[in-house]
C-alpha cells in the first residue's frame, strides 16, 4: 500500500466542534486575527478551522514544526510545490471528464455501436492513459524538487526517497510507454480484441481488453500480428444477436479496463492528495511571519512540554490589538509602541487571577494568552520572545463583555456550566469578568467555587475580575477540596496612577 | 435412471384443507418464522394443507421426519441432495439450450454429467452412513441407492464420459475479433487463445511491480455467466468441432436416460426437509417434540403453542396443557381475557396439522385422531358491504356443518357469536353446538359466554356430550396461569370469574385504593 504524505498530520485524527469551542473562538476575535493576517478567503476560512480545534497530538505539532523548517530552510520549496500542485489541478480535470465519460459508456445499449459510442470509450481510454502520464510527471517533478534541498523533516525525507524508488522502478517506464501508447495511438478505427472466459457449461463467465489496436492487420513492423494466420479464425458474421453479444463484452471489458486504469491512477496519486490539504498552512505561516515582522513584533516557535501544565511565555503581545493598532496608523510598529508581558503559569499554578483597574489592557493580556496558546497549539511562530506551552483539548474563552445584552447570571451559569461539560484535565479557560451580572459577594463565591473545582479538575482558569475576596474564597477553597498547586495573583501596575500595562505577580 | 424413493407419498384424492384454516392458524407468519427457505415454506405449507388422512403415508413420512429430526449425518445427506438437486434443475432450465438448438447434444452431456455426480455423491453418503437407531423406511430408501444394479449402470456411463470434460476444459479461453476500419465493423471472428498476455494483464503486472493494489483487473466483468448467441455458438462449434463430435456421439447414445421425475424430488425433500427443521430447532432450544401415534382418540399431553416457540420464549417459561378426550370430544373452553384460550385453541389446530402433515407434534406424549376434515372460525373485522360479522359468522358456520363429516372433524371455534347481543349468541351458539354434538364433530369453542357451561352440564346425558374447560387464575392475586383444565359442570363458580374479569375481587380493590391514595 502506498503511503500518503500528509503537510499537517503524522497521525490524523476526528475533530469535533462544539458551541462552547465556537463562542470561544468568538471571544478571543480569532477570525478577525486570521483576516488581518491574510485577504485570501480561502485561506482565511481554512486557517480559521484549523486554529479553532487545537492539536493536541504532540507528534502532529512536531511534524509541523520540522517541516516548517524545511520550508525556511529551502526558501524556493514553497514556491515548487505550489507549481507540482498546478499538474494535480489539471490531473483532477482531466479526471472529472473521466468520470462522465465512463458513465456513457456503461449505460450504452444494445445494437450496432454507433461512431459516438465508440469514440465515447475511446475517449475515455485516451483520458485516463493521459492522467497516468499527468501522474507520472508528478511524481518527476517531485523527484527533482526535493533531491535538490536540504531536507530534514520525516515528512520530506520519507517522500523524497519513496518518489525517488518509483521512478527508478523499470515498471514505472513500462508504465509511461504503455499509457504513452494508448494515449495517442487509439482513434475511430481502433479495434477491440476480447479475451472471453468459458466456464464449465460453454458461458461466458468473464472478458477482458486483450488489444486495443488501430491496425489490427499489421505485420512484421514489431509490434504483435493480431490476425494470426497460423490459427484457424472463424468467421462469426454480423448478424444482429452476435453483434450486441460482441459489442456486449466489449463494452464490458472496456469497463473493466477503464475501471482498473482509474483504479491505477487514484493509487497512484493518493500519495499526494493530502499535501494540497496541508498546503494552506505552510502558506499561511510564512504570511504570518511576515506579519509579525510588518508589524514589528518578535516571533519564536514554542517549546512544547506534555510533564504538567505549563504556559510560560515571555513578552507576549496581543496579535489583534497589534493588528488594529497597526490598521489605524501605519506609520508606527505595534511592536515597537505596545508594552510586552510576561504570562508565566508553571505547572504549579493552579488558577490564575488578574485585578486592576479598567483599562490597564487586562483583556488585551488574556487575548494575548489565548492567540498565543492557539497560534502555538498549531505548531505557528507565536508573538514572544521565548514560549513553553503544553498542548491542551480544549481553549475556551468567556469575555462577558462582548455578549449581547451584558449577560444575565443564569445565561452565564448556563455557559459556565456548559464548560463543565465539555472540560478536560489541563484546559485553558479564559475568564473575562464572569459573573459580574449578580450582587458581587455571591459571584465572587460562584466563580471561586468554579475556579478550584476546575482546579481540582487540572484544569487552569485564567480569570481577570473585580470581584472581591477572591483570595479569601480561594483559600478556603484549596483547604477543602485540596486542589494540586497554588492560586497566582496578579495585578495591573500603576506608576503614579497611571497603569503602565504591565502585571505584577502579588506576593 | 428410475426414482428409488419418494420420501413424501402421494395420497389419494381427498378434499384439501379449507382455505379459512391457514389463515386462522396463520400458518404463513408460523412457517416464516422456522424456515429461512420460501421453498421449504411454500412446500410444507402445501403438504399441511393436502391434510393427509392416510394413516399409511402418515407413519411413513413420521419415519422419515423422526430420522431425520434424530441423525444429523441422515438430515444432512437428504439436505446436500436437495442442494444439488436444485443445481441439476437450475441447470437443466438453462434458456440457452432452448435459444441455441445446435446445444442440445451438449445439453445432454451436462445434465448426465452433473446427476452422476450428484447420484454418485448421494449413494456414497447412503452407503457411508450410520443406520443404527434408522427405521426400517429409512433403510429400506437408503439401500436401494446403493444397490449393484445402480452402481453398474452409472459405472458404465462414467466411462462413457471420461475424456469429454477434459477436452471441454481445453476451451477455457477464446479470442473475440471485432474490428473496424474507417468507422465500419469489418470483421467479427472468433479465434483460439494465444499466449501473449492482454493488455489488461500487461497492466495489472505493471502495477503489481510498482506496489499497486491490481485487484481491479481481476474483478469479473461479466456477474452471470451469459451464452453465446447461436452464430458464435456454431462458430466455437467449427473451431472446436474435434471435441464436439465427441460430444454428439454422446448425445446419441445417452438423450433418453435423464428421467426428469428425479426434479420432483425437489418440492418433495423441501417438504421433508422444512418439517425436519421445525423440529429440531424446538428441539434444541430445549422443547418435547413427539411422534405421535393415530388412535381413535386424542391425547396430547404437555402440548405447546409454536407461537410461544417464535416469540422466544424459554422452555421453562411456557406453561403446558393437555388436551384429552373423555366421554367428549368437543369442549368450551371459557375463562378471563389474556387466559390463554386462544393459544389453547391454536396449539390444538397445530397440533393437528402437524400430525396429519408429518407425524410430529409440539408436545411430550401424543396419540391423535385422524380427522378427515378441519375447519376453523376466528373472529373477522367487520366488512364494508353492510353484511356485518354476524351474517359472515353464520354463513361460514353454516358451511363448516354442511362440509363436516361425522365423527372425523375437528373444528375450532374462537369467540362465534361474540358480535352480537348475548341472548341471540347463546341462542347460536347452542344451536351451532347441538349440530356439533349431533354430528360427533370434536373440537374447542372459545367463548365468554358463561351460562353455556350450564347448557354444557345439559348435554351430559348424549351419546357425545360437550366438556367444558377453563383457564385459571391465581385465586389470591388474581394473575393469570394460562392452564387450562376441565371444569366439573357441578362445582363450577361462575361469579369469580367475573368478579376477576371486572378487577372487584377483595385482593384487586385494596391495590386499587392503595393507587389511588398514592396518587393523591
Amino acid at each position: 500500500m502506498y503511503p500518503e504524505f500528509d503537510l499537517l498530520y503524522k497521525n490524523p485524527s476526528k475533530t469535533e466542534s462544539s458551541k462552547q469551542l465556537e463562542m470561544s473562538m468568538k471571544s478571543l476575535l480569532l477570525d478577525e486575527v486570521v483576516n488581518g493576517v491574510t485577504v485570501d478567503i480561502i485561506l482565511q476560512k481554512k486557517m480559521f478551522a484549523l486554529l479553532s480545534h487545537p492539536e493536541q497530538d504532540l507528534e502532529n505539532l512536531i511534524w509541523r514544526k520540522e517541516i516548517l523548517d524545511d520550508f525556511r530552510r529551502n526558501a524556493s520549496l514553497l514556491h515548487e510545490f505550489e507549481l507540482i500542485e498546478r499538474l494535480n489541478l489539471k490531473l483532477e480535470d482531466a479526471l472529472k471528464i473521466v468520470k462522465t465519460s465512463a458513465a456513457s459508456i456503461i449505460t450504452t445499449t444494445g445494437g450496432r455501436a454507433t461512431t459516438s459510442d465508440r469514440e465515447s470509450s475511446i475517449f475515455t481510454v485516451q483520458t485516463l492513459a493521459d492522467c497516468i502520464l499527468k501522474i507520472q510527471e508528478i511524481y518527476e517533478q517531485y523527484g527533482k524538487t526535493l533531491a535538490k534541498k536540504d531536507l530534514r523533516s520525516e515528512l520530506m525525507v520519507s517522500m523524497r526517497e519513496f518518489v525517488k524508488t518509483q521512478v527508478e522502478n523499470p515498471a514505472f517506464g513500462e508504465l509511461k510507454a504503455l499509457a504513452s501508447e494508448l494515449a495517442e495511438s487509439l482513434n475511430l478505427n481502433t479495434s477491440f480484441v476480447i479475451l472471453t472466459k468459458l466456464d464449465k457449461y460453454i458461458r461466458i463467465l468473464d472478458c477482458e481488453m486483450f488489444a486495443l489496436t488501430s491496425d489490427p492487420y499489421n505485420y512484421g513492423q514489431g509490434t504483435p500480428v493480431l490476425k494470426d494466420k497460423d490459427k484457424t479464425v472463424i468467421s462469426i458474421g454480423f448478424d444482429v444477436d452476435s453483434d450486441q453479444q460482441l459489442q456486449f463484452l466489449a463494452e464490458r471489458s472496456m469497463i473493466k479496463l477503464v475501471s482498473f486504469m482509474e483504479s491505477i491512477t487514484y493509487q497512484l496519486k493518493k500519495p499526494f492528495d493530502k499535501i494540497r490539504d496541508g498546503f494552506y498552512f505552510y502558506d499561511f505561516a510564512a504570511i504570518l511571519e511576515r506579519t509579525y515582522e510588518r508589524l514589528g513584533l518578535p516571533m519564536c516557535i514554542p517549546e512544547f512540554c506534555t510533564e504538567g501544565n505549563r504556559f510560560e511565555c515571555k513578552n507576549i503581545y496581543d496579535l489583534w490589538f497589534a493588528l488594529k493598532q497597526y490598521q489605524k496608523n501605519r506609520n508606527e510598529r505595534p511592536g515597537d509602541v505596545l508594552v510586552p508581558n510576561d504570562a508565566i503559569f508553571g505547572k504549579d499554578c493552579a488558577a490564575y487571577v488578574i485585578t486592576g483597574k479598567n483599562n490597564a489592557g487586562k483583556t488585551v493580556f488574556l487575548r494575548a494568552v489565548g492567540i498565543i496558546q492557539l497560534l502555538g497549539q498549531a505548531a505557528l511562530p507565536v508573538p514572544c520572545t521565548e514560549a513553553v506551552i503544553t498542548p491542551v483539548a480544549g481553549v475556551y474563552a468567556y469575555f462577558t463583555a462582548l455578549d449581547i445584552g451584558q449577560g444575565r447570571f443564569e445565561e452565564e451559569v448556563e455557559t459556565v456550566s456548559g464548560f463543565l461539560d465539555m472540560l478536560k484535565p489541563n484546559d485553558m479557560l479564559l475568564f473575562n469578568e464572569v459573573y459580574q451580572s449578580t450582587s458581587f459577594d455571591e459571584a465572587a463565591v460562584a466563580l471561586s467555587e468554579f475556579i478550584a473545582v476546575a482546579a481540582l479538575y487540572k484544569a487552569r482558569v485564567i480569570s481577570v475580575t473585580h470581584l472581591p475576596d477572591m483570595k479569601k474564597h480561594l483559600s478556603q477553597l484549596k483547604e477543602k477540596l485540596r486542589f494540586d498547586g497554588d492560586v497566582v495573583y496578579a495585578k495591573a501596575e500603576e506608576k503614579d496612577g497611571v497603569s503602565t500595562h504591565r502585571f505584577v505577580i502579588e506576593k | 435412471m428410475k426414482l428409488f424413493f419418494d420420501p413424501i407419498k402421494a395420497q389419494p384424492d381427498v378434499k384439501p384443507l379449507d382455505y379459512c384454516v391457514a389463515i386462522d392458524m396463520q400458518l404463513e407468519e408460523l412457517l416464516n418464522a422456522f424456515l429461512s427457505s420460501k421453498h421449504q415454506e411454500e412446500a410444507t405449507l402445501e403438504i399441511i394443507n393436502q391434510f393427509c388422512s392416510d394413516p399409511e403415508i402418515i407413519s411413513y413420512r413420521a419415519d422419515i421426519v423422526d430420522d431425520m429430526i434424530n441423525s444429523d449425518a441422515f438430515f444432512s445427506l437428504f439436505c446436500d441432495l436437495r442442494a444439488d438437486l436444485w443445481d441439476l434443475n437450475l441447470l437443466y432450465e438453462l434458456k440457452m439450450f432452448k435459444n441455441v438448438p445446435e446445444m442440445a447434444t451438449m445439453k445432454t452431456f451436462l445434465i448426465i454429467e452433473k446427476f452422476t455426480e450428484v447420484y454418485k455423491k448421494f449413494m456414497d453418503g447412503a452407503e457411508a452412513i450410520d443406520k443404527t437407531g434408522l427405521s426400517a423406511t429409512v433403510k429400506d430408501i437408503l439401500s436401494q441407492t446403493y444397490s449393484d444394479s445402480m452402481k453398474k449402470q452409472l459405472d458404465a456411463i462414467l466411462k462413457d464420459m471420461s475424456g469429454l470434460r477434459e477436452s471441454l476444459e481445453t476451451i477455457g479461453e477464446i479470442r473475440l475479433n471485432r474490428y473496424f476500419s474507417r468507422g465500419q465493423n469489418i470483421e467479427n471472428s472468433i479465434i483460439p487463445k494465444t499466449e501473449e498476455p492482454s493488455l489488461t494483464m500487461q497492466l495489472a503486472g505493471i502495477s503489481e511491480r510498482l506496489g499497486l493494489d491490481a485487484a481491479e483487473a481481476y474483478a469479473p466483468a461479466v456477474h452471470q455467466p451469459r451464452e453465446f448467441t447461436r452464430p458464435v455458438f456454431k462458430a466455437l462449434y467449427t473451431l472446436y468441432y474435434d471435441i464436439f463430435k465427441n460430444i454428439d456421439a454422446f448425445h446419441e447414445k445417452y438423450k433418453d436416460v435423464f428421467d426428469t421425475s428425479w426434479l420432483d424430488l425437489i418440492r418433495k425433500l423441501d417438504a421433508v426437509i422444512g418439517f425436519a427443521r421445525i423440529f429440531r430447532e424446538i428441539k434444541e432450544k430445549g422443547f418435547d417434540c413427539v411422534k405421535a401415534t393415530a388412535s381413535d382418540t386424542t391425547d396430547i399431553l404437555d402440548f405447546y403453542s409454536l407461537f410461544l416457540v417464535k416469540r422466544g420464549l424459554a422452555p421453562d417459561q411456557v406453561v403446558y396443557n393437555d388436551y384429552i378426550y373423555d366421554k367428549s370430544s368437543f369442549f368450551f373452553i371459557t375463562g378471563p381475557n389474556a387466559g390463554g384460550k386462544t393459544i389453547y385453541l391454536s396449539a390444538v389446530g397445530l397440533c393437528q396439522l402437524f400430525f396429519q402433515a408429518c407425524g410430529h407434534v409440539p408436545a411430550k406424549k401424543a396419540k391423535i385422531k385422524i380427522m378427515k376434515r378441519m375447519f376453523t372460525h376466528f373472529p373477522v373485522e367487520e366488512y364494508n358491504d353492510n353484511s356485518g360479522r354476524l351474517v359472515e359468522e353464520q354463513g361460514r358456520v353454516e358451511r363448516i356443518l354442511k362440509d363436516a363429516p361425522d365423527g372425523c372433524s375437528l373444528a375450532l371455534f374462537n369467540e362465534t357469536y361474540s358480535s352480537t347481543k348475548a341472548d341471540i349468541a347463546y341462542k347460536l351458539s347452542t344451536e351451532l353446538v347441538d349440530k356439533v354434538l349431533e354430528h360427533d364433530i370434536s373440537g374447542l369453542f372459545v367463548t365468554h359466554l358463561h351460562s353455556l357451561k350450564d347448557y354444557a352440564a345439559e348435554t351430559y346425558e348424549r351419546p357425545h356430550p360437550a366438556g367444558v374447560l377453563t383457564a385459571l387464575n391465581d385465586e389470591k392475586t388474581g394473575k393469570r396461569l394460562y392452564k387450562i383444565v376441565p371444569l366439573s359442570t357441578q362445582n363450577s363458580s361462575f361469579a369469580r370469574d367475573i368478579l376477576l374479569k371486572y378487577d372487584m375481587t377483595v385482593e384487586q380493590m385494596l391495590e386499587r385504593i392503595q393507587k389511588k391514595r398514592e396518587e393523591n
